[in-house]
Formats: structure tokens, sequence, C-alpha cells
């Protein structure tokens, strides 16, 4: 078996590598995901000012900034002892930035990491109708190149859904913006929203900015019920075989989130559009305890004291490894769809149970690649739903913001489920400053290293067990990272079983 | 709505990959007509796609790998059609995850939709160094006044032109 590098790019945020061991037939058979840089956001917080942290956690990450900053608000809330008098207009302003975040991430996700792998844009390409001329265009300049896999195409969709794919594919460009404009409209600006502040949120709702919200959040409901949702369910009936690929760990959590009521203090009890919570294939909800969370480190690049040590013996990441109640679990639109399916949350139960029967699956089916895209595409339908009911209740003349007093020593925890899934931040305040910061975010759920019981983590387990049928082309792999949507870039490396890597190929998807 | 857009591209935790942002913080500075908008567009990729289809003309100034020496400069005048685009994403990597979007994608997005801006200007410095650092390399950093200069009079210039 070779070794397939994919390159990461120069320009990202973070380094994500991917080495999978097959055997002969090609089932693989081990998987490693490490995190190959070291985030020292933690160490640029110490001795700061406790305020900042909710400005400078957002650089954790440019493509997922708000949730961090959210998460950030919510601990210094708690440590400010504020975290149940935040004003109803700032419990709503808060979900309307997120939210629109959030149906902004799914759809760029789908349409535009994912969709081509599905779509035949050379066939597209010869399509007479007008919407299809600027592909037209590339196609008579032979520029088709850069919209295509580079291994070979494995295109299953008929006429109608290949055109549907492609032309919503460009679409959702537009709709990306109105999704950006609508999160600047109360966050100031994007990325790095300015909105999400310790005691609420800065900027004031206007009957023209709610107008202004609420247009472009129907436009984005209709979006996504009337193309995102109905083109998934294309490709699931297409690529079936999906279902029955990239289980995974079978353990699902999450933090929940967008906060209905925020009278209760404790974040893991307060009622959430998207509740908390853990459940399995059982499918029986468990409440979450935050008591249970364990970080190990065996083959984490740690002393045990917590310094970055990477020439430790048999370590190979610098992501930590997370368990609660010492098993993996996976966090993500899929730990949300299930948890709050098994909760009995009533919207996500009726939109679930409508695609299971439409594409006759039953839960089993949805711990799969294909289940992680219906599960991300039910949950931008029941958020830009939300969206649209939440502007509406917002009070221009009521206050958004509710002051506090920065105290001396304090600690505070905030939990909140970024896109990705299960996002903690923690704050020890002493001497009112920083004296600690500690984030546990979604990808290190499911990026994680194997624990101190060699258990793998979410990624490394869903990849274990996949057939690659050649090497060439292992879209297999490609498809199954992707469907975690990981917050960190990639590179996917391939060894035999003994690790001798034979021959080296470029793979470009 | 700006006529000409100017982007300063790159990752100034990377040395002289930065160095696009590096020149924009120097043109803030200076004194450019009033159609003329400069950005800092840092690793931002896909999501300058609302900035670049509102404009007219679009400068991106950025490092590039030309095997010149280090800090020489050169101006192309791109259509997406162009060579070095077409380098660039020939040779992609797959992506998989959303970290990965870069300029050239971008451009490539704004053309699909129709609102690509008429003339699009590289204005590219060779790199010296890339690997984590906020300093860029003295051969850079001693042209700097050069680079302002050269992307202050290709503003001038489009922005009568468009």
């Amino acid at each position: 078996m070779p070794k397939i590098v994919i390159d990461p790019m120069t320009r990202i945020e973070g380094h994500m590598k991917i080495e999978a061991t097959l055997d002969n037939s090609g089932t693989i058979v081990d998987a490693r995901s490490s995190g190959v840089l070291y985030r020292g956001i933690e160490l640029i917080l110490r001795g700061r000012d406790p305020r900042d942290a909710a400005r400078i956690t957002q650089r954790v990450c440019g493509v997922c900034p708000v949730p961090h900053g959210t998460a950030s608000a919510l601990c210094l809330d708690a440590a400010f002892g504020i975290s149940d008098k935040i004003p109803e207009n700032g419990l709503i302003l808060r979900n309307l930035i997120l939210g629109s975040e959030y149906v902004h991430n799914h759809i760029l996700h789908f349409y535009h990491l994912c969709s081509l792998d599905y779509a035949d844009v050379v066939r597209a390409a010869s399509y007479p109708e007008n919407d299809f001329e600027a592909l037209r265009q590339f196609a008579s300049r032979g520029e088709l190149a850069p919209f295509l896999p580079r291994y070979v195409g494995d295109y299953r969709l008929n006429d109608d859904d290949n055109k549907a794919l492609v032309l919503h594919y460009i679409q959702a460009l537009e709709m990306r913006r109105k999704a950006h404009d609508m999160l600047a409209l109360f966050g100031g600006r994007t990325p790095i929203q300015a909105g999400i502040v310790p005691g609420g949120v800065t900027s004031r709702p206007t009957t023209e900015k709610m107008v202004s919200f609420y247009w472009r959040a129907r436009e984005l409901y209709d979006f996504v019920v009337n193309a995102y949702l109905p083109d998934v369910l294309r490709v699931a009936k297409a690529y079936s075989d999906y279902f029955g690929i990239g289980a995974g760990c079978g353990n699902f959590i999450t933090f929940g989130f967008f906060d209905l009521d925020g009278s209760k203090p404790d974040y893991a009890r307060r009622k959430r559009l998207l509740v908390q919570g853990t459940t399995n294939k059982s499918l029986k909800h468990e409440e979450l305890d935050l008591s249970q969370i364990c970080e190990a480190i065996r083959y984490s690049w740690y002393d045990d004291d917590g310094t970055p040590n990477p020439q430790k013996e048999g370590a190979y990441s610098f992501i930590k490894a997370p368990r609660y109640k010492g098993l993996t679990h996976e966090v993500g639109p899929l730990a949300r769809l299930l948890v709050n399916y098994a909760s009995g949350n009533e919207s996500v139960r009726k939109e679930l149970k409508a695609v299971m029967s439409e594409l006759s699956i039953g839960i089993d089916e949805m711990l799969s690649v294909m289940g992680r895209h219906i599960a991300r595409a039910i949950e931008a339908k029941v958020i830009a739903e939300a969206l649209c009911e939440w502007v509406l209740k917002l009070s221009p003349d009521e206050p958004t913001f509710v002051p506090y007093e920065l105290p001396s020593d304090a600690e505070g925890i905030g939990i909140v489920d970024a896109p990705r899934g299960c996002l903690m931040h923690h704050v020890r305040i002493e001497n009112s400053v920083i004296a600690n910061y500690s984030i546990i975010s979604p990808t290190t759920w499911n990026g994680s290293p194997m624990d101190d019981n060699g258990q793998h983590g979410a990624i490394e387990a869903a990849l274990i067990g996949a057939k690659v049928r050649d090497w060439e082309n292992p879209e297999e792999i490609v498809r199954i990272v992707r469907s975690f949507d990981p917050c960190l870039a990639c590179a996917v490396h391939m060894t035999n079983l003994k690790g001798m890597p034979i021959g080296e190929v470029k793979v470009f998807a | 709505m700006p006529k000409v857009l100017v982007l300063g591209i790159g990752n100034v935790l990377m040395g002289d990959d930065g160095i696009g942002v590096h020149v924009v913080n120097e043109l803030f500075r200076e004194k450019l007509p009033d159609e003329v908008e400069v950005i800092d567009g840092g690793t931002l990729g896909i999501s300058l796609l609302p900035l670049i289809v509102d404009a007219k003309a679009l400068i991106i100034v950025d490092a590039i790998d030309a095997d010149l020496q280090p800090g020489e400069m050169v101006e192309v005048s791109l259509n997406i059609s162009h060579m070095a685009a077409k380098e660039a994403m020939m040779n992609r990597a797959a992506p998989l995850s959303l970290h990965e979007f870069d300029i050239w994608q971008t451009l490539h997005a704004a053309q699909l939709l129709g609102k690509c801006p008429e003339k699009v200007l590289l204005i590219g410095i060779q790199a010296g160094s890339i690997k984590p650092s906020c300093e860029i390399s003295p051969a850079l950093s001693e042209r700097m006044g050069e680079y302002v200069a050269a992307v202050k009079e290709a503003c001038l210039k489009l922005s009568t032109d468009v």
C-alpha cells in the first residue's frame, strides 16, 4: 500500500493529519488523527483583563469565531455572577448572531466543501439553461478543472438532480453572504464579531435592523427548505452506501444551544432550543454531568504537568483526548440531532422522522457519513425557522446589556455547542486579571487521539473498518473525515501494515 | 461602494507570507482617491467574496513564489484565465476543511456569480522566508517604500480608468 499525502495549505489556522493503516484487502485497521500545531491562545490571555477573552478567543478559529465569543461571554457571565441576569434582548441577540453563523456554516460546508464530490460539473456545463452560462464559459475556455475532484469521479446523480445541485452551489454563494450580512447587523462585523460581550450584546435592536434581518432570514429559510435539505436527500438516495460507512464510536454528547430562558444560572440545565445531554444507539437521553469530563494525554505531546513536549515517546498529537464517563463521544450535528431526538424535541423528531421515512432508513443508518450531512441540513432548517421567530421578539426600547462589577477573584465555565460540537471555556480570575484560561474545542473531541485505555477518538473510530476500494482514489477516507466538518485542515496519510511507505502519490479531491 | 479595492493577502504569523498585509498597513497612512478602499484581507479566503463582487477593479497585494530574488516585485494584470491563477488552482490540495479556501477559489466563485471585477491586478512580491514569525525578511522590509509606491500608482491609474 502506498503512502498518500494530501498537502495542507500554508495559510490555514491549524493543521490536522490523519494516518490510516490498511490491510491487504484495503480495510482500514488503524487510524491516527493528530493536531500538529500547538494553540497558544490560552497563554496569551494570562494576565489580561478578563473582558478581553470574549474578543481574543474568537481568534482561535477564522471559520467559527462566534461560538468562541459566545462561550467566552457565558463563562465570564458566570464568573461575574450575572449568568442569570442577561436581559431578554441580550439572549435573543446572542441567538441571532450565533444562529446566523450556524446556518452559514452548514450551507458552506455542504455546497462548497462536499457537493462537488457528488455533482458532475462537466455534465452541468453542457446544460442549455441560462443558469449554466457562467459554467459553459469556464468549459469553453477549458477551465473547469478547479471544480473537479482530481480522482476519478464517482457521479451517480441523474440530470435533474445534478442540475439542482450545481445551480444551488452557485446560489449558495449568495446565501452565504446574506447569512453574513445578518450576523453583521447585530454583531457589528464578520468574521470576529464585536457584538457579544459579557453582560449581553453591545448593539441595540432598531426596527430597521429587525426588518432587514427578518427578510434575509426568510430567504435563508426558503433556501434551506427548497434547496439545501432536498439536495442532501438527492445525494443520500444516490449514494445510499454511505449510510453504511463511517459509523463512528456510537456515543453522543452535546452542550446544546440557543438559550430560551436565561433565569437558571446552570448552563447544563437551562432551557435551550437544542437540549444538552448524551445518548447512544439505545436513544435514551441522559442529562449532562460536566464532572464526568476528563482529558487524557497519554498519546498527546504534553508532559504530566501540561508542558508541551513534542518529543514525548509514543505521542502523536497536540490534541488531548477528552472523554465523557471514560468513553469516546462524538460531537456535532449528528450528536445534537440524536440527543434531541432521544429527549423528545418535537421539531427535531418531526423533521428526522419525515426524512427517515422518505429514505426508508432507521436510526442505525443515521450513524454514518450520510447521516451527518442529513443532521446538518435538518439543523439548518430548525435554526433558520427559529431565527425568523426570534427576531420579531426583540424589544427596541429595552436594554440589551446588564452592567456588572469586575470581581477580583472568581471562576466561571461557559458551555455551548459550536456548529462542530461541544465547546467549553473556563476562566479563573485573580487580582482582577486572568490567572488561567482553558478551552476544550469541538475538534478536540472528534479529532482526539487515543486515550489512556487505548480507545480511539471519534474520527479514528469512524475510519477503522472502512474499506478503501482504490488507494489512488481514497474517496472513502476523504468523505468520512469531511462528514465531521473538522475545524482543522487535514492531511491524510496511508501506510502499509508494517508502516513502510512504498510510494508517494499526490491526491487531489 | 468602492470602484477600486486593494486587498492585502497573507498570514502575518508566517513571515514573508504576510507581506501583502504589511503593505496595506502602510497604505492606510497614505492619501488615496475616494474611490479606493484598502482592506487587510488576511487569510479570509472566501469571506472576501462580498467585497470582491462589489468592486469594479481589484488590486491584490500578495506574496508569490516565482523563482525570483526575495523582495523582487512583479505586476501582473490578471484575468482568471491567467496561467498563474490556473497553476495555483491545478496544484491545489483536496479541501477537507473550511479553512482551505483561498483567493483563487474566491475569484472563481466571483466569476461563477458573473460578478468578477473587470480588472484584476496582482502585485506580487517574491517571498524569502515562510515560517512561523511576525517579522518579514530584510530583503523585503527594506523595499517597503517601493511596494507602497507601486500600489499607490496602480490605485491612481485604475481609479481614473474605471
